[in-house]
Formats: structure tokens, C-alpha cells, sequence
């Protein structure tokens, strides 16, 4: 199954963040790579438990694999899943775009994978790192935001019957081959 | 004539330009320098509260630095302004002292504010400081690299989030003290992530207490914040940081920073050069008014008083001066009177050292030909011009309020003790509604003197032509705010036109009203 068609993490009708930040030029990409070259440094050497990042093989720094451990008590206890990061050019100023690899049933990520997270979006500051976007995907899998869903069934029965919502979730999961 | 029909078309104009203001988004992050009268003639349609502000803005601050107003100018104009001093003050070894000042904020920054990728932000402005240092010695030099990096978007990013994140991490390490300023936000850190930390979001009254804390207290820097708005007042508002830097004599401040506040928008300021010390044991210690334009302001409202107490010196003794002078601040704010006065009484000796700064200045001129005895030796051409044809000073000038109905009807017979009784009476028959609101605060106001309070009988026998305000000088002046026909003018009084009576037409009053006093 492709899921890499559409690459946007952003909700349907919203503004993509990195358009908001379209206007402003940031860094070249020697500071870019520079940047991401640091972040990968500091993923190898203090690991966050539960989440792990790291460049896709193609060798383009720009381009980045992720994987996050489901947390216990939660639906997604015992599951793992694949997330792709695509960097802008001007990267810490505009957010990664991040997408769920794995089907994953979850109120906040549609059936492509795009995930509804402010800190991906209007919330984005150059302060976050991909382990500090892991981590928050990690607690939104706990934690969904049920205000505003991007699957508005998941998010019904995440309230009303937990029951049929881990059924669900089983039942979209499927692990997918290493890219 | 012709300048009050104009005057009521531009009254539109004028609202659609204060409306349509917004800060540029074209142009470099940093603009050059330039003289601030730009802002004066940006201004010029703009209501009256605008346009006096904007006209005594030269006089304090002589140039300013467009900031670019994409989100990030007030913490662009502040990075820029303090690298600018460091070049100012040229001493290498203080900006090599700041590369490890701000190196040594590094664990601070990652553990107290959390920042983890500082790294980056910082090496630019650090690095930046490095180059600066190196051309210490070559200022003009030191100048170009420092707009250069600033106007390069990939450095001048890094620079602007690094200010961000120290600004960050001082309110995180203060949180105790922050915290109940963001409880909006349920904290100092949250709102720190949210409107500190958010690219190209516009710097709030936190974050510049932040960086004036973490930045520039340590270096004994001081931010002033001029704050152009409708406020009334003739003046900009000024706020400093430290908070504490308020009540200090300004004289005693450490290099300052100046930004001129829009609402939504700053950009920089440079003070003119001080010409001549104020004395200080006369002007007081105050934040709002450390310059003389506020003072001059005064001397604008009493103008129609000081020709009243001229025009009648007997009934004015020393007891009557000594009132005055035990008022606190009276020295300060009434000097016009007391140029006026001092033949009648000795004023205080600091007196004249303070007026001469105010008297010279454009405001002060315009308004001083009436009395040429309180003038100085440098008085601008336009002035000497009128001055010229304005009365000898011998023949005191007849008082503005004769003309007046108020003054025939109400006779009174002059008293330093019922100074205010009738002021709004004759406030209102010689000052428009564009006259500027004293400020209640001030001293200078406690004590009016009406011209009601005249002598009846001595106004009517001096009562020749009024003193030929608007026609006796050129054409520059007669459409300049100074002009009483001018609607900018708090004096303002068209220019009325009387076909049967053409001469009295040059002293914007017709015959018939003033023969009726």
C-alpha cells in the first residue's frame, strides 16, 4: 500500500504552516543539513525510549524515517509505527511534514496518513526538534484530540466504546516493509 | 482662505490616511538611516494628535531605521540597535566580553529554557559580535557588516530566534516572578512556547523584559520605547527598560537603545546629540518630560495669559510673584512668564539657563515674537522676520482678549487669587478644540491667569490692531502648523474674509465685533 502520494500533514481546508512560513526565507541548506546533521548526532547518543528517527537511505539528509513504539495503556500498546519527515529548506523556521507510513486508526490522522497536531502547524516553533515532534505524536496516540478530528468515527468510538476502538485499530494496522 | 477650505477637504484625507497606515513589508529586513523629519511628512495628512507628535519627534530623535514589519521587527530592532551600540562604543574588549558573556548563557539556555538546537541560533550572533570586534577600529566598516548580516535572511533568522530564546529563558528562569504575568496562557513557559517561541511573531511587552533583563541590564544597557499613538499629549509617550531606569535622571542612564513603537510595529530611533545640559537642579527627574518641547508646549497654552499680565503690570507686585514662585515646578513651566515678568520682579537665576534650550527651538520661536525681550540671540530668520513687524516692546502688545464679548460683559478687576474662576470661559473663546489638554499633572497649571482678570479700562485704551499673526510672513509659515490659521494650530482660527472692510481682513477679525468690546 502507498501512502506516500500525498505528502501533507496538514488537515483539509487548513494552512499548512510551511505556507504561513513560505514568505520568509530561513537559513540555506548548508545550515540545514547542519541542523538535522546535529539532531542525528543527538537521536544516536540520548535516544528518547519509544521513539527513533533517522535519514532515509537515499543519503538525502532532507528526508528522514521515524518510528514510534505504541505506548502501554493505550490502544496502540504493543504496535509500532513508521512516520516519513520531510524537511523544508528553511527548517527550524517551518515545520517537517510528517506522515503516518503505517495505517494507523487514530482520531487525529486520516486514512493517508496527515496528522492533525497544532505544533505541526500554527503552533510550530524553531525551538522543536524531531524528537520533540516524536514525543508529541507519541502522547497524542494516548491522548487524542477529539475536538477537532480528522476521522470523526474514531473519534466517536474512542469516547463511547473503547471496545470496538481497539478492534479498529487492529484491524488497520499492518506492518510495512522497510523503504 | 484658501488654507481653510483645503484644511476641511484634507480632515477626509486625513482619516483615510491614519487608517490606511501599515508598516512597510517591502524593502530590506533593516533599512539605512535616516533623518526622522520622513516620519514628520508621513504624518502630515494624519490627524492633528499625530501631526504634533510626529513634528516634535526631530527634536528629540534626529534620525531612525525602518524595521521591516514582518512579525519579527520589535526583536529585529532590538538585536540591531544593541550590536549598533556595541559599534557605537567601540570598545573591542566589551563586545569580545559579550561573545563569552552570551557563550557562558549556553547551559542556561538548554536546561532553564529548555532550548536544545540553541546552538545554531546563537553561533550567528555570536559570531557576528566576533567581526564586529575585529573592526572596532573601522566603524564605518563595523556598520556595513552589522546592516549586511542583518538584511541576509539565513543569518539574520538565527540572530532574531537566538534574541527569542534568551528573552525565553530568562522569564523561564524567573518563572516565580512570570508566571502570574502569563496566567492567560497557565504560565510562563507555555507562553513562552507559544508567543516568544513562534516564528515571526511580533515581540509583546514579556519578551522585551526579557531580553532588557538577560541582555542589556548586565551591560548596563538601557531600552527607551517611544510610543507614537493617539494618546493625548503633544509628546510621544516613554517607557524605558529596566522598569527601574524610569525614575533614574535620565542623565545617569547607561548607553540607551531607542525604538519608536506604532501600534504593531517599531522601528529605531537616535536621540539628537544633547546641545546644551539642562540645569538639573531645575528640571525635575521625570520620565514623561526629561526634554524641553514639553515644556514648550506650555508656553503655547499661556500665550493669550503672558499678554494679559503684560499688558497690565501695576496690578501685578512682588507678592504677587511670590505666589507664583513658591509653586513647585513654576520655574519649569511658566519660564514664558517669567521672561515676561522679570523686569517687575528678579526671577530665580536658573531661570534663564533652562529657557534658553526651549526658546531656541523651532516651537518655542514661532511663538516668542511677541516679547523680544525674553528672546535670545538665536532666533531663526522666519522669527526676526516677524519680529520685525510685530510692536515695538516698548508698547505692550494689546491683549488677544479684547475683541472678546466675554471681557466687556464681565469687567473685573485683576487678583492673583481668583486666578481660575473664569478660565473656561475665555478657554473657550480663544482656544479651538485642537487645543492639547494640559497635562493635570503639571505644576505649571495650577495657577491660571484669566484675561478676564484684566482692568477693563486699560484693555479698552489699548485696545489698537491685533498683533498681525497670520500675514507678515512668508508663505512657508503661513501654511505651517505654527500659522493660528493653520488647523493643526491649537490656536487655530480661520482667516476670516469681510468685503466692506478689506484692512481688517490681515487680522482675521472683522471691525464691527471688536468695536462692540
Amino acid at each position: 500500500m502507498d501512502y506516500s502520494g500525498d505528502d501533507q500533514n496538514s488537515a483539509p481546508g487548513s494552512v499548512q504552516a510551511s505556507k504561513l512560513n513560505a514568505a520568509r526565507k530561513g537559513p540555506d541548506s548548508q545550515s540545514v543539513t547542519k541542523r538535522l546533521q546535529t539532531e542525528l548526532m543527538t537521536l544516536m547518543t540520548s535516544p528518547a525510549p519509544g521513539v527513533s528517527a533517522f535519514p532515509s537511505a537515499d543519503g538525502n539528509l532532507m528526508s528522514w524515517t521515524a518510528t514510534i513504539e505504541g505506548p502501554d495503556d493505550t490502544p496502540y500498546s504493543g504496535l509500532t509505527f513508521k512516520l516519513s519527515f520531510a524537511f523544508p529548506s528553511n527548517y527550524p523556521y517551518a515545520p517537517p511534514t510528517v506522515l503516518f507510513k503505517t495505517p494507523i486508526y487514530h482520531p487525529n490522522v486520516d486514512f493517508s496518513g496527515r496528522i492533525c497536531l497544532d505544533i505541526l502547524k500554527d503552533k510550530w516553533t524553531a525551538a522543536y526538534n524531531i524528537q520533540t515532534v516524536l514525543l508529541s505524536l507519541q502522547s497524542l496516540l494516548g491522548e487524542p484530540n477529539n475536538a477537532s478530528p480528522l476521522n470523526g468515527e474514531a473519534a466517536e468510538l474512542w469516547d463511547k466504546d473503547m471496545d470496538e476502538f481497539k478492534k479498529k485499530v487492529l484491524g488497520r494496522h499492518r506492518d510495512i516493509e522497510e523503504e | 482662505m484658501e488654507d481653510q477650505d483645503s484644511g476641511l477637504h484634507d480632515m477626509a484625507a486625513q482619516q483615510a490616511a491614519a487608517e490606511r497606515f501599515q508598516p512597510g513589508l517591502e524593502g530590506p529586513f533593516v533599512g539605512e538611516k535616516i533623518p526622522s523629519d520622513a516620519i514628520t511628512q508621513e504624518y502630515a495628512k494624519a490627524d492633528p494628535i499625530y501631526v504634533e507628535k510626529t513634528i516634535a519627534l526631530p527634536q528629540t530623535y534626529s534620525h531612525y531605521r525602518q524595521i521591516k514589519g514582518d512579525g519579527n521587527c520589535g526583536w529585529r530592532a532590538i538585536a540591531f540597535a544593541y550590536f549598533e551600540k556595541l559599534i557605537d562604543l567601540g570598545d573591542q574588549a566589551q563586545i569580545e566580553g559579550e561573545v563569552a558573556r552570551l557563550m557562558s548563557l549556553g547551559h542556561m539556555i538548554s536546561n532553564i529554557g529548555g532550548y536544545e538546537y540553541h546552538e545554531d541560533f546563537a553561533e550567528e550572533a555570536h559570531n557576528l559580535l566576533r567581526e564586529i570586534a575585529l573592526n572596532v577600529a573601522n566603524p564605518g566598516l563595523a556598520r556595513v557588516i552589522l546592516l549586511q548580516r542583518f538584511n541576509d535572511s539565513g543569518i539574520e533568522a538565527n540572530i532574531i530566534y537566538y534574541f527569542r530564546i534568551l528573552a525565553a529563558t530568562y522569564l523561564k528562569a524567573n518563572a516565580a516572578i512570570y508566571d502570574d504575568f502569563a496566567a492567560d496562557f497557565g504560565g510562563i513557559a507555555t507562553y513562552c512556547s507559544q508567543a516568544i517561541d513562534i516564528v515571526n511573531r511580533e515581540i509583546e511587552h514579556l519578551g522585551i523584559v526579557g531580553l532588557a533583563n538577560l541582555l542589556l541590564k548586565p551591560i548596563d544597557f538601557v531600552l527607551e520605547i517611544a510610543y507614537l499613538d493617539r494618546s493625548p499629549g503633544s509628546q510621544v509617550n516613554r517607557y524605558r527598560f529596566p522598569e527601574e531606569a524610569n525614575q533614574q535622571d535620565p542623565a545617569a542612564l547607561g548607553p540607551t537603545l531607542y525604538l519608536l513603537y506604532r501600534p504593531d510595529h517599531y522601528d529605531i530611533l537616535y536621540r539628537t546629540p544633547p546641545v546644551q545640559a539642562p540645569a538639573s537642579s531645575v528640571v525635575p527627574v521625570s520620565v514623561a518630560a526629561p526634554s524641553g518641547p514639553v515644556d514648550l508646549q506650555v508656553n503655547r497654552v499661556n500665550f493669550t495669559n503672558n499678554i494679559a499680565i503684560h499688558s497690565n503690570p501695576p496690578s501685578f507686585g512682588g507678592g504677587g510673584m511670590d505666589v507664583l514662585s513658591m509653586l513647585p515646578g513654576f520655574g519649569m513651566n511658566a519660564l514664558g512668564a517669567m521672561g515676561d515678568l522679570g523686569p517687575l520682579t528678579s526671577p530665580p537665576a536658573a531661570a534663564s539657563p533652562v529657557g534658553d534650550p526651549f526658546v531656541s527651538s523651532q516651537q518655542s520661536g514661532a511663538w516668542m515674537p511677541q516679547y523680544p525681550e525674553t528672546l535670545p540671540s538665536q532666533v531663526p530668520p522666519q522669527q526676526q522676520q516677524q519680529q520685525q513687524q510685530s510692536p515695538p516692546a516698548s508698547l505692550p502688545p494689546p491683549p488677544v482678549v479684547s475683541a472678546s464679548p466675554i471681557n466687556s460683559s464681565t469687567p473685573m478687576t485683576p487678583s492673583p487669587t481668583m486666578p481660575t474662576v473664569t478660565r473656561s470661559s475665555s478657554s473657550s473663546g480663544h482656544l479651538p478644540p485642537l487645543a492639547p489638554v494640559p497635562q493635570p499633572s503639571s505644576p505649571g497649571y495650577r495657577i491660571r491667569f484669566s484675561p478676564v482678570q484684566l482692568d477693563y479700562e486699560e484693555s479698552k485704551r489699548i485696545n489698537t490692531r491685533e498683533p498681525p499673526y497670520q500675514t507678515t510672513t512668508s508663505t512657508t509659515f503661513k501654511n505651517s502648523v505654527w500659522n493660528r490659521a493653520h488647523y493643526g494650530n491649537p490656536d487655530f482660527h480661520p482667516e476670516e474674509y469681510v468685503p466692506d472692510e478689506e484692512q481688517d481682513v490681515r487680522g482675521g477679525r472683522p471691525k464691527n465685533k471688536r468695536s462692540n468690546s
